[in-house]
């Protein structure tokens, strides 16, 4: 199908004769041939009939006057990538006459493009309907299959002359915007280790009148550093006890988003409506989709950084940032303020924990990152589909979890993958 | 743009398809009626297409397999021919032996030069109405197995459309407008079979406007002149063997078949 060119109202009918049509005009002409050859007018009169029958329906199907709008609501209206929405379509007549009888089709971007085709009925005209416009309803189901916003529609309906003679289709004016989003997958509690699982928010009160000590610590937990542990009130209450102010830095989470173009070797200067750009920057999307989501589920206050211009909503306000995630493209914008820690927070604290999303990124970007990482308690590298191990060795060698990942590589894999890596980084250490 | 495939008539609408192939026979049949002399012929002739196409239908709505249909009516056709035009040959009377077949022979044979002695209109003796009940029996067959069977009912029109014309073949400009317009309705209402329903004033405007101009439209647009000096080769389509009808009946007229000179 032949993608309308902008600014111009994309050809609102086509019509042409069937191959039934086709036969009996050609069947008909050399009817007539025949009878001023062979001199029989028996003929003539056949072929005429013939002849006048697809022209007849051709004309028909070509002038009719149609005029259908078309109009739809999504529930959800936002929807996951491969999740299902319900289309409700809603069809007005606005012609005086009646709709002309046949199936329709409604467009969408991705492969097949349009739906099954289905009967649409008579719509009577507004003559016959008084002065409103009389509407049909249909409904059906959409599963995308990418991340993004896009157009649906506009609905295609086939109609034919009531011999079959001739075909044609129309559209009915009116597309609308349905928002993909990229699937958050509940990733696996616990696959990866996070400095502190609970939030300052979600922090149950533990607090007791005992003294100074107690107002602070809490018990020791699983992933805590050695060097948090509160002495004093480890002797006290007879089991380890960690200092409890430590727990607003390492509830932060930070997350690097790699969005500049040059940075993903599979990207192809721009995405079309149906072929994402990069297929590893939609690994990255998604992945960022379902770890931003697991973070924030735990209490953990997420910053999110892009490397180019940024996109991005802020995490806090979840519809906006769900959306700012069906948007997001490569840029070849680079962030100026692009900075690894949060702003305004100092080198020399620990920071909690840092994801970097990345995939062919630059030294400049990597030597920074290797840099920082000290700032953190715990670093873990995604890196979709580089071309060499060179960066990862890099990242590696300053201390970062590191997972390779392909694009077509679960989420979740990926995520368990990072748990793996970082038992064995501890076993070697 | 593709347009969706259309599923043909329904089977369950066989019946309606049998009857509207019924009246288009049987006016295509009665239009035969300025080629002959007399009634008589017209029970035996009526009677095949009706049996052939009657045949048809009861075995289909028996839900017989698809093929059966013809079969069962083609040899209800044989079967009653052997009966009726060569008695006490048959095999328990309808089972055709060589001797029924040497019969058949025998009266093709007859019909050719009794159809080539006679001049219009013809006494429809016994031969000529069996060559005339086989023609039609074989086009009603044809008709039902295109517009039921493989569910095509545009290409049930070419066997209609050949008996129709056998009289505008044998004699230019006698044949009987009343048929041409009966059979020009049946044939659009089987175009109708299948299709979407609700366009009835639709359906009838279109066939209305096409009859009518097309039976009007002669009358302006330049007369046919009869050509006598014809080609001399005669139209054979080779289905239907009553068009042979027509050749051998204006072999009576004289015309130029070849003109050589030598140098």
């Amino acid at each position: 199908m032949a993608e309308p060119e902008p600014g111009r109202p994309p050809r609102s009918r086509v019509a042409r004769l069937s191959r039934r049509g086709w036969s009996l005009g050609v069947v008909g002409v050399s009817a007539i041939l025949v009878a001023y050859v062979t001199g029989r007018p028996e003929f003539l009169v056949g072929g005429l009939l013939l002849l006048l029958l697809p022209v007849l329906a051709f004309l028909w199907v070509r002038f009719r006057r149609v005029s259908l709008i078309a109009s739809r609501t999504f529930l959800p209206e936002v929807v996951e990538v491969q999740a299902e929405t319900r289309v409700r379509l809603v069809v007005e007549n606005l012609a005086s006459g009646a709709s002309p009888v046949g199936y329709w089709r409604d467009t969408w971007p991705w492969p097949p493009f349009v739906t099954a085709p289905s009967a649409f009925p008579l719509i009577s005209g507004r003559a016959a309907y008084g002065r409103d416009a009389a509407a049909e309803q249909f409904d059906y189901r959409l599963r995308p299959t990418r991340r993004g916003v896009f157009e649906v529609g506009p609905l295609i309906v086939d109609f034919g002359d009531p011999f079959g003679l001739a075909d044609s289709a129309v559209t009915a004016v009116g597309s609308n915007r349905v928002v993909v989003t990229p699937a958050v997958v509940e990733l696996a509690e616990g696959a990866l280790s996070l400095a502190i699982d609970e939030g300052p928010t979600r922090m149950p009160t533990r607090r007791s009148f005992g003294g100074d000590d107690d107002t602070m610590t809490r018990e020791y937990r699983r992933g805590d550093a050695m060097r948090r542990v509160h002495w004093r009130a480890t002797a006290h209450h007879g089991e380890l006890m960690v200092r409890q102010e430590e727990q607003r830095d390492h509830a932060e989470a930070r997350i690097v988003l790699e969005t500049r173009r040059s940075a993903y070797r599979d990207a192809r200067g721009s995405g079309t409506v149906d072929q994402a750009e990069s297929e590893a920057f939609e690994w990255s999307v998604g992945f960022v989709a379902s770890l931003s989501s697991h973070l924030a589920q735990r209490g953990f206050q997420v910053g999110l950084a892009e490397t180019g211009r940024p996109q991005l909503a802020s995490i806090e306000q979840p519809e906006e940032f769900r959306l700012s995630l069906a948007e997001v493209q490569l840029t070849d914008q680079p962030d100026a303020q692009f900075s690894v820690l949060r702003r305004g927070a100092r080198a020399d604290r620990r920071q909690g924990s840092i994801f970097a999303v990345l995939s062919e990124s630059d030294d400049e970007l990597i030597d920074r990152l290797a840099r920082r990482r000290t700032s953190f308690d715990l670093a873990v590298a995604f890196v979709v589909h580089p071309r060499t191990p060179r960066q990862m060795a890099t990242l590696s060698r300053a201390g970062w979890v590191c997972v390779r990942v392909e694009p077509q590589d679960g989420v979740q894999e990926a995520w368990v993958a990072a748990g793996a890596e970082q038992e064995s980084a501890r076993a070697g250490t | 743009m593709p347009v969706p495939e259309r599923s043909g008539p329904a089977r369950s609408q066989h019946w309606w398809m049998t009857g509207l192939l019924a009246v288009a026979f049987t006016a295509s049949i009665a239009g035969l009626h300025v080629l002959l002399e007399g009634g008589e012929w017209f029970a035996p002739v009526f009677g095949y297409a009706m049996l052939a196409l009657l045949l048809a239908a009861i075995c289909r709505s028996l839900r017989a397999p698809a093929w059966l249909p013809t079969l069962v009516s083609a040899a209800g056709v044989l079967a009653v021919t052997t009966l009726v035009f060569a008695p006490r040959t048959g095999l328990l009377l309808v089972v055709p032996t060589g001797e029924t077949l040497d019969r058949f022979g025998e009266l093709f044979a007859i019909a050719g030069r009794s159809i080539g002695a006679q001049a219009v209109p013809a006494d429809p003796n016994q031969p000529i109405v069996f060559v005339l009940c086989l023609g039609v029996a074989v086009a009603a067959i044809v008709a039902d197995l295109l517009a039921t069977g493989m569910r095509s009912p545009a290409l049930a029109g070419v066997p209609l459309i050949t008996l129709l014309a056998v009289p505008g073949f044998i004699v230019a400009g006698v044949s009987d407008p009343l048929a041409f317009i009966v059979v020009a309705v049946c044939y659009l209402a089987m175009l109708r079979a299948g299709r979407p329903r609700g366009q009835g004033r639709l359906s009838l405007a279109i066939a209305a406007v096409a009859v009518v101009a097309a039976l009007l439209l002669p009358a302006v647009l330049p007369e046919v002149a009869p050509d006598r000096t014809g080609s001399g080769q005669s139209v054979s389509t080779g289905v239907n063997p009553v068009l042979t009808l027509g050749d051998d009946l204006r072999a009576s007229e004289e015309r130029t078949v070849l003109e050589y000179s030598t140098a």
